[in-house]
């Protein structure tokens, strides 16, 4: 799959017609209003035309607008890092759950004892006694963020950074750019220490840096000039001194100090080896990162002869990196490419370990012990293997930080507060920004504040909007769906969140296969709708759960078979589906008092997950035996559904149907039990978002207001109940988005809105 | 921030163009497939513009990747509308949507960030430390995303030959 995985993504970066730089920058520069186009951008244009309309419509209505705070685009929104908000997270049955073990890098020390760093500092463990030592910035650390470890055969420690080394003998000598000039790449390094104490760096794709009472650049030769260096993955150095560059698709380079060699293909050397380890007998092995393809492997040179060990020498898989022993045990760690586990080399068998411990699963970075022990750097700390028990090493906690930066966020420098007078309240819209490359994606309100899943898949949680923390998680988030009192964060896992009085604390409930796009917690159970395969594009399963931890797909869950009605012409409205491949769909899913309501479209031929077409209703008491309740979908020939939000168990959805003259109006409905919908009183041209919460109901969506210049909504209706609707009221400018919907919560006091690029926040606060 | 003045603005010119090729088979690769590869780079340099100059950033390259990802990733709750937003900024109005490979409609269902990790380690030869500082994660979190992909893309295949 490697070559052809490479060839395809080539084929893709090289798609279109390139416009050219000069165009492209200046099209940048006109939408951010900056550089050799004068004038206001399009956009804030089209908003301030919009705005003054609108004030006009306001006074009528007698809603009042403030312009409080002069637009300034030459003021540049100040960056601000707050010291960390922090929140842990539980998960059942892991010691060192909710820490952020980051090992990035492991040696064995000549005293047999174990160094690692992480992105806290450095560690060392006596293994005998699992005791740890750990070194952090207060013991002269040069800095947190180490990347890369090595120990010289006399003890001394090596470290390195971004653009710093670090020295260890008892003391700390440092080493950067201000003492080494050539220390200037701002890119990560890997560094090794040969017998002799020599140390080598590979600094970017220019050169390396060697150390030996002084550091000296060493670069190819101009007659050499073929980039050796470009794409160094690993470095390790033979007994004769020659130092052996891995790279990621161009073979391996072997420096003896005066001559560049590179071995390719043709050689029998690998092309894209992983890594590279020196084995105590002088021949040099190479990791397999990307081939599953029969003659690809586990490559070994002598000095003369390349050796390609396979599944069919006894390997567990041809994927996988290296790890020599000074025992001359030669381990092969799986964990990229097929069969996952573990392959030992005795010097003339394979022995094969699948199905190892889980904490194996993720190991990046290994070393061997004298005594022929592998020990890799796992998502739980180190784990040890010595072909028969496991050993964790847990990361101590001043090293294996719980914290994550947290983010505040800024007046945004063109923003102007907007309040409106509501049927929920006088609210202040304010509009924050977030610090650069920041930002909120999915986002939820909860009774203790707004929570969210930002550009970095990191879950983050607020009590004002303002300061946003970081909540380290047990799963990859991809959606957050309040329950209860807390919410329940799903992906390719699950955990559900509650909150202690000052914080969150989550707890994983179940690894469902597949990832949950659905789910809600009602008094008869769990019920998750789970779907499989590339982009989770597969059928979806039907999950249930009588006690939210053990969950068993549906005996009879949803079936696209008894769909009989012919395929539907829907409206077109609002926001529209992205192109899958046409399957079946199952969702969103409401939990009540009498069961369970999930929505599928009329006919399988629909499939699209947002908008749901003409959906229909299927109902269950306990989440396992489902029944359609109608051919006939209570929202209307052709509707579609967008979405639907809960709070204190009324659901309101949104979407269009046609009007008497079959034009697509926007419409709502609301529902207590999932099942009866009433169609609320709202004009409106297309619905965009909704959300419910203590406070009331926001919708968001185009109305009598004139769209803005790039088709952003403007308008936003207000509700007690999701029943009876106050608006429209202009949005403020920044829910005003290119390209997304904006994300709404809302909490006690306040509503929330993620708008622009996802770069900004709109916070409607409740006024006395 | 004071507006900046001609040698600024050739600077910048002078910087962008550097950058421009790899950034824009960037785009082409973690975009969705129906937006020009140019647009949403376009996008992702407006928004640091509209806060920054790229000539003040120490990496524009990693930021801008960063901001693609992002826009890509968030880009699956477009607008309709979207086209007719991109044509008043300027943009082409011809389809980007072209016909392609099976094996191209495999890797475009993959997630952005994946997406982004795969193309950045097998075609541009980052290592993983690298990829993590261009897109904002560590090394084990581009490890993981590089793996899942994979995973992905394998299980896309076995699938296709299981099925015949």
């Amino acid at each position: 799959m490697g070559e052809e995985l490479t060839r395809s993504l080539t084929m893709l970066a090289e798609r279109g017609v390139p416009r050219g730089a000069a165009e492209v920058l200046d099209g940048a520069r006109r939408i951010a209003g900056r550089g050799s186009v004068s004038g206001r951008p399009g956009w804030r244009r089209g908003m301030a035309v919009a705005f003054g309309a609108a004030a006009v419509v306001l006074l009528l209505v007698g809603a009042v607008i403030l312009f409080v705070r002069p637009f300034s685009a030459e003021e540049p929104a100040p960056i601000v890092t707050e010291p960390p908000a922090v929140t842990t997270t539980v998960s059942p049955g892991t010691e060192s759950a909710g820490l952020f073990n980051d090992v990035r890098d492991l040696a064995f020390a000549p005293d047999g004892q174990l160094w690692a760093v992480t992105s806290a500092g450095l560690v060392r463990w006596d293994i005998a006694t699992s005791t740890p030592v750990t070194f952090g910035e207060q013991d002269g650390v040069p800095s947190s963020n180490v990347t890369a470890l090595d120990i010289a055969p006399d003890g001394t420690v090596w470290i390195a950074g971004n653009d710093w080394i670090g020295r260890y003998d008892g003391s700390w000598q440092v080493f950067s750019p201000a003492n080494v000039p050539e220390l200037d790449s701002q890119l990560g390094f890997d560094l090794v220490v040969d017998r002799n104490g020599v140390v080598w760096v590979i600094e970017g794709s220019e050169y390396l840096l060697r150390f030996d009472g002084s550091w000296t650049a060493v670069a190819p030769s101009a007659g050499e000039r073929i980039d050796p260096l470009t794409g160094g993955e690993d470095l390790a150095t033979a007994p004769d001194g020659t130092l052996w560059v891995s790279t990621t698709n161009k073979g391996v380079v072997a420096f003896d100090g005066t001559t560049w060699q590179r071995y390719t293909e043709d050689d029998g050397a690998p092309q894209g080896p992983s890594n590279v380890a020196v084995a105590p007998d002088g021949s040099i092995w190479f990791g397999s990162g990307r081939s599953d393809t029969p003659g690809r492997g586990i490559a070994r040179f002598d000095g003369s002869t390349w050796t390609v060990f396979t599944v069919d020498d006894g390997l567990l898989s041809n994927g996988g990196s290296v790890v020599a022993a000074p025992d001359g045990t030669v381990w092969v760690v799986h964990h990229e490419i097929g069969p996952k586990g573990l392959s030992r080399f005795d010097g003339s068998t394979w022995a094969t370990y699948p199905d190892l411990d889980e904490n194996l699963d993720e190991g990046v970075r290994g070393a061997a012990a004298g005594d022929g022990s592998l020990w890799l750097s796992g998502a739980s700390g180190i784990v040890g293997f010595d072909g028969t028990d496991t050993t964790l090493l847990v990361v101590p906690p001043e090293l294996a930080p719980q914290r994550l930066p947290a983010i505040t966020l800024t007046p945004a420098a063109d923003q102007v507060p907007v309040r409106v007078s509501t049927i929920i309240g006088a609210l202040e819209f304010t509009t924050m920004q977030f610090p650069v490359g920041h930002g909120l994606g999915q986002l939820a309100g909860t009774r203790h504040g707004p929570v969210a899943i930002d550009s970095f898949t990191t879950l983050r949680w607020s009590t004002d909007g303002v300061t946003w923390g970081a909540i380290l998680p047990t799963v990859d988030p991809w959606r957050i769906t309040t329950a209860n009192e807390g919410f329940i964060v799903h992906g390719e896992e699950l955990a559900r969140y509650a909150w202690d009085g000052s914080r969150w604390t989550g707890v994983s409930i179940v690894d469902l296969p597949g990832a949950v796009r659905y789910i809600a917690l009602g008094p008869r159970g769990t019920v998750a709708v789970s779907e499989t395969g590339i982009s989770f594009s597969t059928e979806p399963t039907v999950y249930y759960s009588t006690n939210g931890v053990s969950f068993a797909p549906a005996e009879a869950g949803p079936n696209r078979e008894l769909l009989t009605t012919d395929k539907a012409s829907c409206v077109q409205s609002g926001s529209s589906s992205y192109s899958e491949p046409p399957q079946f769909h199952i969702g969103p899913v409401m939990a009540s008092e009498a069961g369970f309501v999930v929505l599928t479209p009329a006919h399988p031929d629909n499939w699209s997950r947002t908008p749901i077409c003409e959906p229909l209703l299927w109902f269950s008491e306990d989440g396992n035996r489902w029944e359609l309740l109608s051919s006939q979908s209570p929202f209307g020939e052709g509707a579609i559904v967008h979405n639907i939000a809960e709070h204190a168990g009324r659901f309101v959805a949104i979407g269009a149907t046609r009007d008497p003259e079959g034009d697509p109006e926007g419409a709502v409905w609301f529902s207590d039990d999932g099942v009866y919908w009433q169609r609320a009183d709202v004009e409106l041209e297309s619905a965009e978002g909704i959300a419910g919460g203590d406070l009331g109901w926001i919708l968001t969506g185009n109305s009598q207001f004139s769209a803005s210049e790039d088709g952003a909504p403007v308008g936003m209706w207000f509700s007690a109940d999701g029943a009876t609707w106050d608006g429209p009221y202009e949005a403020p400018p920044t829910f005003a988005s290119v390209y997304f919907l904006p994300e709404l919560a809302v909490g006690t006091d306040a509503i929330y809105g993620v708008g622009g690029t996802h770069d900004t926040l709109v916070i409607g606060r409740l006024q006395e | 921030m004071a507006r900046p003045d001609v040698s600024q603005l050739d600077e910048e010119a002078r910087l962008f163009s550097d950058l421009y090729g790899p950034l824009r088979r960037f785009a082409a690769v973690v975009g969705p497939i129906d937006v020009d590869p140019d647009d949403l780079l376009q996008e992702a340099v407006a928004q640091l513009l509209r806060r920054r100059r790229l000539t003040e950033l120490d990496e524009p390259g990693a930021y801008i990747r960063r901001t693609m990802v992002n826009l890509a990733a968030n880009h699956r709750r477009r607008f309709a509308r979207r086209r007719g937003a991109l044509a008043r900024f300027g943009a082409s109005s011809a389809s980007a949507n072209d016909v392609y490979p099976s094996d191209l409609n495999d890797l475009l269902r993959l997630p952005p960030p994946e997406r982004a990790v795969l193309y950045l380690c097998e075609v541009e030869g980052y290592r993983y430390a690298e990829i993590g500082r261009l897109l904002g994660c560590s090394e084990t979190a581009a490890r993981k995303r590089a793996l899942r992909g994979r995973r992905r893309l394998h299980e896309a295949l076995v699938g296709e030959v299981a099925d015949g």
